[in-house]
C-alpha cells in the first residue's frame, strides 16, 4: 500500500474539517467523506508499520504535556502470545481552567474520535478502550454513544472488526467529578473504582497500568490527529506546521476579546495572529494587560510575547507552557491577584490531598492570595508565597498538579509585583 | 459519614438495611458487577445508580451497597466522599451548577453567583426551604468562549420506584437579567409564595 491517499486531496483542517456542532455526522455520512478509511489503511498494516509512521509524524500528545505519542506507545510491551486484556483510554475528564477544545471536538465529530481509537488499538494491540468523560459533558457522552451504537451495528467495534483480527471493545466511563481524574494514573485508579489519586512511576502504565495490564492514556484531541495522518502520511502531516512542531492544533482564546472562541490553525502560529485576528483583538474599552497561553496551569505572558509562535519548545524558550493551547486573556480592568486567588483556590480545592506539600501548600497559597485581595494582606506574605512555591515545585510533590497551580502564581508575582504592593499598602483591591 | 453510628443503625435495625436498595439498584448493580474483574471496581457506577434513583448518598444506602457488593464500608465511604458530584447530603430536583473557572470570573461570574444567592435565598451548596433548588458552583464547565455560563440540571422520575432521569442544560453569556429571567421561571411562584 502507497503512503498516501492519492484520490483525495489532503484537507487544510485535519482535525475540525468534518465538525457540526449542531448536528454531527452519522456514521453513514462520516464514511461519505472517507471517514474511517485512516483505520482501514491502518488496518491493511502492521502495527509495527503504523507505529513507525506515527513516530515519523513527530505527533505530540495533545493534553498539555506535549510527550511524543510515539515514543509513548513504543513502551508498550509486544503482546507475544500473551492474551490478557489490554487497554486504550481516551482522557476526555477536560477540566484544565480555561480549556473548551475536548468538548468542542467530541461533540462536533464523535466518530473521528472513535476512528482515531481504532487506530491506536491496532498499533498497541489493545482489546478495551474506555472515553473516560466528564460528568458534565453529557451531549458529548450522549453523542459517543449514539456513534459507538452505530459502529457496533456496522462491525466496526466489538469482535473481528471488517473481517479482521482486531477485537476491540468500546465503553465510556462517566467521571464523577474531580480535576486529578485528568492525571493518567489517577484516572486509571478512578476507572478501578478507587479514589483519584496518583501512583508512583515506575511502574509506567505502558506496562503495568488499569487491573495491572498495559495501558495507554490519551489526550482526545491527540486521536483526532490520527485517522488523516494515516491517509495522508507523515511527511504531509509535517508539512501542516509552520515550524518545527509538526500538524496543526486547536487553539482557542477566552476572556475580554471581540470574538472568544476556537479555531484549527497550523502549530507554530503566533499568538499574535490567534488573539489579534482570529479573537478579533480586545474587547472595545479593554487592554491586554497578559494571557495565559494554556490553560490555567501555565505561566503569565506578556504583550511583549505575543510574536511567540505556538508551539512546545519556543513557549517554553519565553518562561511559559504550550498547555492545551487555549489561551485566558487577563485585561486591564480585572484584578490581577483575583485572577491568581480565582486559579490558586481552584487548585487548592482540587488537591487530592495524597502528598503533604499540595495538601498543605496550596490552601496556605490560596488563604494568603485571599488576605491580599481582601486588603488585609502584609508584606511578608509575598515572601511565604514565594517559599510555597519552591515547597510545591517539581520533585517535591507527587504528580504535576502542584507545580502546575505554582506556575501562574510564580509567574504572576513577578509580572504584577506592583499590584500586589498596591494591594497590601492600600490594604484594598484598586480594582474594585 | 459517621461509620459507628451507621454500624450501629445496621445492628439495631437490618430491615432498613435489607429495604435501602430497591430491586431495580439491584438489578443494576448486578449488570455492572458483570464488566468488572473485582467487584471494587464498580463503586463509583454502582453509587451512580444509587444516586440516580434516591436523588443522593445516604448512610444507610453506603451501608447497604457495601454489604451487597461484599467491598468494605469504609471504601465505600471513601469513594463516595472524594468524588465531587457524590451527593452525601438530599439536593433539590433541579441543580443549578454556575461555573466559577476563570474565564466566567474574567466576564463577572461573580454577580451571577450573588443574583442566584440573593433570589434563590441560599448560599453557595445550599438547597431552597422547599427542597427543590440545590445552587452548587462548579469549576471550569468548558464553555469558555460563551462565558459567564452556568449547567441546568434537572432530574425527572418517570415511574414511582425507577431511576431519575436527568437532563442537562447550558446556559450560556449569562448576565444578571437573564439569570432573574430563569429563575423566575424555575421558581418564581414559590418565591412569590414564601415572601407573602
Amino acid at each position: 500500500m502507497s503512503e498516501q491517499d492519492l484520490s483525495h486531496s489532503p484537507p487544510l483542517k485535519p482535525l475540525s474539517q468534518h465538525l457540526n456542532v449542531v448536528a454531527p455526522l452519522s456514521l453513514q455520512q462520516y464514511r461519505e467523506v472517507q471517514g474511517y478509511q485512516g483505520f482501514e489503511r491502518a488496518l491493511g498494516q502492521s502495527s509495527e508499520q503504523v507505529l513507525d509512521i506515527i513516530k515519523a509524524s513527530n505527533l505530540r500528545g495533545r493534553g498539555g504535556a506535549g510527550f511524543p505519542t510515539g515514543m509513548k506507545w513504543s513502551f508498550v510491551p509486544t503482546p507475544n502470545g500473551d492474551l490478557g486484556p489490554r487497554y486504550l483510554v481516551a482522557n476526555a475528564d477536560e477540566m484544565e481552567p480555561g480549556a473548551f477544545k475536548d468538548r468542542w471536538l467530541m461533540e462536533g465529530a464523535p466518530h473521528q474520535l472513535i476512528e482515531g481509537m481504532l487506530i491506536a488499538a491496532h498499533t498497541i494491540c489493545a482489546t478495551v478502550g474506555y472515553i473516560f468523560i466528564r460528568n458534565e459533558y453529557s451531549l458529548a457522552a450522549a453523542r459517543l454513544q449514539s456513534a459507538i451504537d452505530e459502529c457496533l451495528e456496522a462491525g466496526l467495534l466489538g469482535d473481528n472488526i471488517l473481517g479482521s483480527r482486531l477485537c476491540f471493545q468500546l465503553h465510556i466511563h462517566t467521571s464523577a467529578g474531580r480535576y486529578i481524574c485528568g492525571e493518567e494514573t489517577a484516572l486509571i485508579n478512578a476507572l478501578e473504582g478507587k479514589r483519584a489519586i496518583p501512583r508512583a512511576k515506575p511502574p509506567f502504565p505502558q506496562v503495568a497500568g488499569l487491573w495491572g495490564r498495559p495501558t495507554i492514556v490519551n489526550n482526545v484531541e491527540t486521536f483526532y490527529n490520527l485517522p488523516n495522518l494515516l491517509r495522508f502520511g507523515a511527511q504531509w502531516y509535517q508539512s501542516l506546521g509552520l515550524l518545527d512542531d509538526a500538524g496543526s492544533k486547536i487553539f482557542g482564546v477566552s476572556g475580554r476579546v471581540k470574538n472568544p472562541g476556537l479555531w484549527e490553525l497550523p502549530m507554530g502560529t503566533s499568538i499574535r495572529e490567534i488573539i489579534e485576528q482570529h479573537a478579533g483583538g480586545m474587547a472595545d474599552g479593554y487592554q491586554l494587560r497578559a494571557y495565559l497561553p494554556g490553560g490555567g496551569s501555565t505561566d503569565f505572558l506578556l504583550p511583549e510575547h505575543l510574536d511567540t509562535a505556538m508551539e512546545y519548545n519556543t513557549i517554553s524558550a519565553v518562561g511559559s507552557r504550550m498547555g492545551t493551547g487555549t489561551i485566558i486573556v487577563l485585561d486591564d480592568r480585572n484584578c490581577p491577584v483575583d485572577m491568581i486567588l480565582n486559579l490558586v483556590s481552584f487548585f487548592s480545592q482540587e488537591s487530592c490531598g495524597w502528598c503533604t506539600p499540595c495538601r498543605e501548600g496550596l490552601p496556605s497559597a490560596s488563604y494568603l492570595l485571599r488576605q491580599i485581595e481582601e486588603g488585609n494582606g502584609k508584606l511578608s506574605d509575598l515572601q511565604y508565597l514565594t517559599d510555597i512555591i519552591e515547597l510545591i515545585s517539581f520533585g517535591n510533590t507527587f504528580c504535576a498538579l502542584a507545580p502546575g497551580a505554582a506556575e501562574p502564581l510564580q509567574s504572576g508575582l513577578k509580572f504584577f509585583a506592583e499590584d500586589f504592593a498596591q494591594h497590601i499598602k492600600q490594604q484594598c483591591c484598586p480594582y474594585h | 459519614m459517621n461509620v459507628e453510628k451507621a454500624t450501629n443503625n445496621i445492628q439495631t435495625d437490618r430491615r432498613q438495611l435489607l429495604t435501602a436498595l430497591s430491586d431495580g439498584e439491584k438489578n443494576e448493580i448486578d449488570l455492572l458487577l458483570q464488566h468488572y474483574p473485582r467487584a471494587s471496581g464498580a463503586t463509583i457506577d454502582a453509587l451512580k445508580i444509587v444516586q440516580q434513583y434516591q436523588g443522593w448518598v445516604s448512610d444507610m444506602a453506603i451501608a447497604a451497597l457495601a454489604q451487597y457488593m461484599r467491598v468494605p464500608l469504609a471504601e465505600l465511604d471513601s469513594v463516595a466522599t472524594f468524588y465531587n458530584l457524590i451527593f452525601r447530603r438530599p439536593v433539590g430536583a433541579t441543580l443549578i451548577h454556575p461555573c466559577n473557572g476563570i474565564s466566567c470570573q474574567l466576564l463577572g461570574c461573580k454577580k451571577i453567583q450573588r443574583q442566584l444567592e440573593t433570589q434563590l435565598q441560599i448560599s453557595d451548596g445550599g438547597t431552597t426551604t422547599d427542597g427543590q433548588i440545590t445552587l452548587l458552583s462548579l469549576p471550569c464547565l468548558g464553555a469558555c468562549d460563551k462565558a459567564p455560563v452556568l449547567l441546568l440540571r434537572k432530574s425527572l422520575r418517570v415511574e414511582s420506584t425507577g431511576p431519575m432521569h436527568c437532563s442537562d442544560q447550558l446556559l450560556e453569556n449569562l448576565n444578571t437579567r437573564k439569570i432573574e429571567l430563569v429563575i423566575n421561571k424555575l421558581w418564581g411562584r414559590r418565591y412569590e409564595r414564601a415572601r407573602s
